[in-house]
């Protein structure tokens, strides 16, 4: 019998450490087979499923005729279908530029053999909505972060679009109950399911410490205002202040390292704050497991995935309390919650497990205890399998 | 005295002081040019309008072959009208940068060939930066001004980042002491260049308005706060909208309205959502210095958290103008001005980033209307004694004639 195949659309090549995670869990089951629309150079390597270069705007224009002529000689075989994809192409475009971009798009995906297709990020599903409908394909969604709970208060228009994409989804993954409970609030009737994501617990495990005085803190985001950098080092500056030591480390780039920078200076903390830019996951794995505490005061979250891998590595997490971050963590056992953007909880917290080394200790073994218990790869694999299989039964 | 203000993109909303700057050494009798880009923001500055001759806008580089037509042109026309000028010009560039990037360098400074000024005021040390070769080849002096991106963050990981400009400089005006501070600290700026501190300014005008103060309290009638800023990292809205989150947990009554447009304006929405304050927040968007004046006259209360500036050496401006209106402020300020600030009973200075000490500092003007009346009038006297246009014109002209003299005291 054929087994169903799963494509999953739209994956920036190479993909992030989370998306390339699910595709190898999902890679390894039996129960469907997996293929990959990919943006990007893809290189030839042998994977385990079927990766399918897409066009992208990005790509010059000449190379986009050339793949625009490519589908329509594929086109010449199914008629009706490419006259069809031409029309609705041409019914949601408002000019010729957006027309040979969007009727491209569609042709990309049109001819494809799939069962389900599943778009990792939700934002993008509306745009191929039109062409999903006419093919009466089966859809998923993946719902992570600020495109549930930061862009629809942007924009009316978006939100309504979401509507649409979340109405007509066979199921719709979420990566936290924070993140389902966003995504009824759009549309209440919403067929999801959380799968929280997984840590490999072999790559981020724990390592004996020596006793050191000070406490070894780490931040580790993208460097943009939802991952508050500047209230993580007014932080370290308040722990110091309360008669703290130790060192912070940052782990991330974007538009706000120079405001790391200069906040660093200003604070007079740069002796103590180390910034060491963007890593690969093993080596974040490394140094997670050279750090007491991970201090993240995020503003929007759907569940950091480095607050698995912290615990994992265990490293208390001391999160900012927003969307799913409360999600794997029990308050004062395996970690501490604060309130958003308050600059004394998590410094005293910080102060706490410095005074406290027994605790400390006792908090990092819980950490990689929770992990294990609910938080591994073959937990992921297990539900997302179960979301497929849901979808295509 | 020739002088050419060097900026960026003319007159821009969110650096009025340079228009004021232009129009006060033009009534000074000053012979001042500007050069810059055109910003589309000409609309609201009408009283620069009568002097748009003295603008010197550089042509756009889009469509690149309309730029390089008018590439052409320039080269011809200047190589006739200042041969030696325009030879010394490609003799000193090309070594620095190579022949395209002197062509590219030429568009955007060939005015000086016109111009021959005395003194170039580059209004930020990072176009100084890019421009510093000209004091080689039109023997000018030149002057930097220290106003707070540029060295407060601009490619702060590079010590030496500004190490050949500072070579090149006569001067450096400063808003505040603390700048230069941190450029010795943080930007191996030399001790042995001159510096000058000109504060901001307002015009007199705005100190004669009159203001008159609510009786509001939080309880009998919401409290209008007022920010007027960039939507930017530099403003710390966020903790700013953290402190309101706490007002409102305290059972205060306010609106928020914020002046303002900026990258960080899907951050103001969204923390106004996640914090349950958006029905407190008004945001304006970009308005007119005119429509500004009308908010700063009806509001109780100015608040802004900056990642650095001073109330007591009025920067940044918004703050200033607050002051000048009498409209009590509370912001941030460094450690060293704080017992002035307060023995002057000016503003309340706040931690920047300290939500807590922020909303602290809002509820006590909010709760006191005599309170805020009594800072509000001393505010207004504050700035009257040290923050006039006529002074700032006044020193600025000390400072060119100081320059222009060669003397480094």
């Amino acid at each position: 019998m054929k087994k169903p195949i799963i494509f999953i659309m739209g994956v920036d090549w190479p993909p992030t450490t989370f998306i390339k995670r699910k595709i190898d869990i999902l890679s390894h089951t039996d129960k469907f087979k997996l293929m990959v629309g990919a943006y990007g150079k893809v290189p030839k390597n042998s994977y385990s499923f079927k990766v399918i270069r897409l066009p992208q705007i990005r790509d010059p224009l000449m190379i986009r005729v050339l793949w625009l002529l490519k589908y329509l000689i594929i086109g010449i075989f199914h008629p009706i279908k490419t006259l069809n994809i031409i029309n609705i192409s041409k019914q949601y475009s408002i000019n010729k530029k957006q027309f040979f971009n969007r009727l491209l798009k569609y042709l990309s995906i049109a001819f494809l053999d799939f069962d389900v297709i599943h778009f990792e990020w939700v934002a993008y599903t509306s745009y191929f909505l039109p062409l999903l409908r006419y093919l009466n394909k089966v859809y998923t969604v993946s719902i992570r972060g600020r495109q549930i709970t930061i862009d629809p208060l942007l924009s009316e228009e978006y939100k309504k679009d979401l509507y649409e994409v979340l109405k007509g989804a066979a199921s719709i993954h979420c990566v936290s109950k924070a993140l389902e409970n966003e995504t009824k609030k759009i549309y209440k009737d919403a067929r999801t399911k959380v799968v929280y994501n997984g840590v490999d617990t072999n790559l981020f495990k724990c390592k004996e410490k020596s006793a050191s005085s000070e406490l070894n803190i780490v931040f580790i985001g993208n460097l943009i205002w939802k991952k508050g950098i500047d209230s993580a080092l007014f932080i370290f500056y308040r722990f110091l202040k309360k008669g703290g030591s130790g060192k912070m480390y940052i782990i991330g780039d974007g538009d706000e390292k120079e405001r790391m920078y200069s906040t660093m200076n200003n604070l007079g903390i740069s002796h103590n704050t180390f910034y060491l830019g963007k890593k690969t996951e093993k080596e974040v794995a490394e140094i997670l497991m050279d750090m007491d505490a991970l201090l993240l005061p995020s503003f929007a979250e759907g569940l950091a995935n480095v607050i698995l891998e912290a615990m994992a590595t265990c490293t208390v997490p001391i999160v900012s309390n927003v969307h799913g971050n409360s999600e794997p963590i029990k308050h004062k056992e395996n970690g501490f919650v604060f309130p958003l953007l308050d600059m004394e909880k998590p410094a005293s917290y910080l102060y706490y497990l410095y005074t406290h080394p027994d605790v400390l200790s006792k908090m990092k073994k819980s950490g990689r205890k929770t992990v294990e218990d609910r938080f591994t790869l073959s937990n992921m694999q297990k539900g997302h399998i179960e979301f497929f299989e849901e979808v295509l039964v | 005295m020739k002088i050419v203000l060097y900026t960026y993109h003319f007159p821009r909303f969110s650096e009025t002081f340079i228009a004021r700057q232009f129009l006060y050494l033009l009534e000074k009798g000053v012979d001042v040019h500007i050069v810059g880009y055109r910003s589309d923001e000409l609309s609201l500055f009408p009283e620069v309008y009568p002097h748009i001759s003295r603008i010197h806008y550089l042509p756009s580089t889009r469509p690149r072959w309309k730029s390089l037509f008018i590439l052409l042109y320039l080269l011809v026309k200047n190589l006739l009208s200042h041969p030696i000028i325009f030879f010394k010009y490609f003799k000193t560039t090309i070594p620095l940068y190579g022949i395209i990037n002197s062509l590219k360098k030429f568009y955007i400074e060939y005015p000086l060939f016109d111009l021959k000024p005395e003194l170039v005021h580059f209004e930020y040390i990072s176009i100084a930066r890019e421009h510093f070769h000209l004091k080689q080849i039109f023997g000018f002096k030149a002057i930097s001004s220290f106003r707070g991106h540029g060295v407060m963050y601009v490619e702060i990981d590079k010590k030496d980042f500004y190490k050949d400009t500072f070579k090149h400089i006569d001067a450096v005006h400063t808003l505040e002491n603390h700048l230069v501070e941190y450029a010795k600290k943080y930007r191996n700026f030399p001790s042995n260049i001159l510096t000058y501190k000109i504060p901001p300014a307002v015009p007199e005008d705005l100190l004669s308005l009159k203001r008159e103060y609510s009786k509001r309290d939080g309880t009998n009638a919401p409290c209008m706060i007022l920010t007027v800023a960039r939507l930017h990292w530099t403003k710390g809205y966020e903790y700013i909208l953290k402190s309101l989150s706490i007002l409102k947990e305290r059972g205060l009554k306010f609106e928020y309205h914020i002046v303002g447009v900026g990258p960080l304006k899907e951050m103001v929405i969204y923390l106004s959502h996640a914090l349950k304050i958006n029905d407190n927040v008004v945001l304006h968007g970009k308005l007119a210095f005119s429509e500004i004046v009308p908010l700063y006259l009806s509001s109780d209360v100015f608040v802004l958290t900056q990642a650095w500036g001073t109330i007591l050496e009025g920067s940044p401006n918004a703050v200033l103008e607050a002051l000048s209106l009498g409209l009590p402020v509370v912001a941030g300020e460094y450690e060293e001005n704080i017992e002035l600030v307060n023995k002057y009973k000016i503003a309340l200075p706040c931690e920047r980033r300290d939500p807590e000490d922020i909303a602290n500092k809002l509820e006590i003007l909010i709760k006191n209307p005599d309170l805020r009346k009594e800072i509000g009038t001393n505010a207004r006297k504050y700035v009257e004694k040290h923050f006039t246009l006529t002074k700032q014109a006044e020193e600025f002209f000390k400072f060119y004639t100081k320059v222009l003299k060669g003397d480094k005291s």
